[in-house]
């Protein structure tokens, strides 16, 4: 059963991103593209506030607000959804299915271990699937009772 | 993980609501387009999104033309909805002539080989064209809760993909 925490693992982008409530959307729109991602922690200090998204952006965007001067924190949820790194895949699928969220963090007590997007957990599965493949392989090719 | 933050460069011109209105899509839309056919397996769609470092791509005809749109969201809900895993399903029906049912061993996944892009991929689809400015885009992602508008010609086949992100690095200077 795969955990959230081995799909952290598995991530090519291993830094946490993240951006104060009071930085403008051109500035979250420049994070999200350099590092090709959907989502920002917002960070107060060292204190979790929110979780601005591409979605969040293109809204704003789409009512007039002009990037150079909206804030972060005008648009950002801060209803932040978190699981615990000890979450199964299956069961953070479930989740964000049901919440229908794109991403999600992963917190264990007090510190913010990553974010998890949809992207994340379909490349699990493919990984996994690719590791049972080669498994089954390997039992065939040196016989079952090897 | 390390903490990283950047901070927006100075000195760039930070696009404005009207420029927003005047730009349009041709200007910041991909133009090498992964499109899937609707008979294509699921298992291939989770692997061609995961190889092309996408997160959904138009589905086409055999003329070219847009029949629907997938994405990681259907993929992910897909997975769920079936109960594809132990975890959540007790048996696993195979969609095989005999309507063979199997009860495999606690861990293993079963892949449903009868489920197609078709099945799963959303057959509301936006379609825009390459003369929409950014602005109209970025309103009907919005409306519509959609992440990626397919860009078509006059004869309905796909010349481009604008996604949420090829508008943010547009506002980022980037593009």
């Amino acid at each position: 059963m795969r955990l959230i925490r081995d799909v952290l693992k598995g991530k090519t982008l291993t830094q946490l991103i993240t951006i104060e409530p009071t930085a403008t959307l051109a500035e979250a729109a420049r994070l999200m593209s350099v590092w090709n991602i959907g989502a920002l922690l917002v960070i107060d200090g060292a204190q979790l506030t929110g979780l601005v998204a591409e979605r969040d952006l293109v809204r704003a965007l789409a009512v007039g607000a002009p990037p150079a001067s909206v804030k972060v924190q005008d648009i950002m949820a801060r209803d932040v959804r978190a699981v615990p790194p000890d979450t199964t895949a299956d069961e953070c699928m479930v989740l964000m299915t049901q919440l229908r969220l794109r991403h999600v963090t992963v917190v264990d007590g007090d510190a913010v271990l990553g974010v998890v997007s949809l992207g994340d957990l379909v490349k699990d599965v493919v990984n996994e699937q690719a590791f049972v493949i080669e498994q089954l392989e390997l039992y065939i090719s040196r016989g079952a009772n090897a | 993980m390390e903490k990283q933050t950047r901070q927006h460069g100075k000195g760039g011109h930070t696009p404005t609501p009207a420029d927003a209105m005047r730009v349009t899509v041709f200007q910041v839309m991909s133009r090498e387009v992964i499109c899937l056919r609707p008979e294509a397996s699921v298992e291939s769609l989770r692997a061609t999104l995961v190889e092309n470092g996408i997160s959904g791509a138009p589905v086409v005809d055999d003329a070219g033309k847009v029949v629907g749109i997938v994405s990681t969201t259907d993929v992910v809900r897909d997975q769920h909805e079936r109960g594809e895993t132990m975890e959540q399903s007790e048996q696993v029906r195979l969609h095989s002539k005999g309507g063979v049912t199997y009860s495999p061993g606690p861990g293993y996944r079963m892949i449903d080989p009868g489920a197609t892009v078709g099945d799963v991929m959303s057959r509301k689809v936006i379609t825009i064209r390459e003369n929409t400015s950014l602005a109209q885009a970025s309103e009907l992602m919005a409306r519509n809760h959609v992440h990626r508008l397919p860009v078509v010609s006059d004869g309905g086949k796909v010349v481009g993909l604008v996604s949420s992100l090829d508008i943010l690095g547009w506002v980022a200077g980037l593009s």
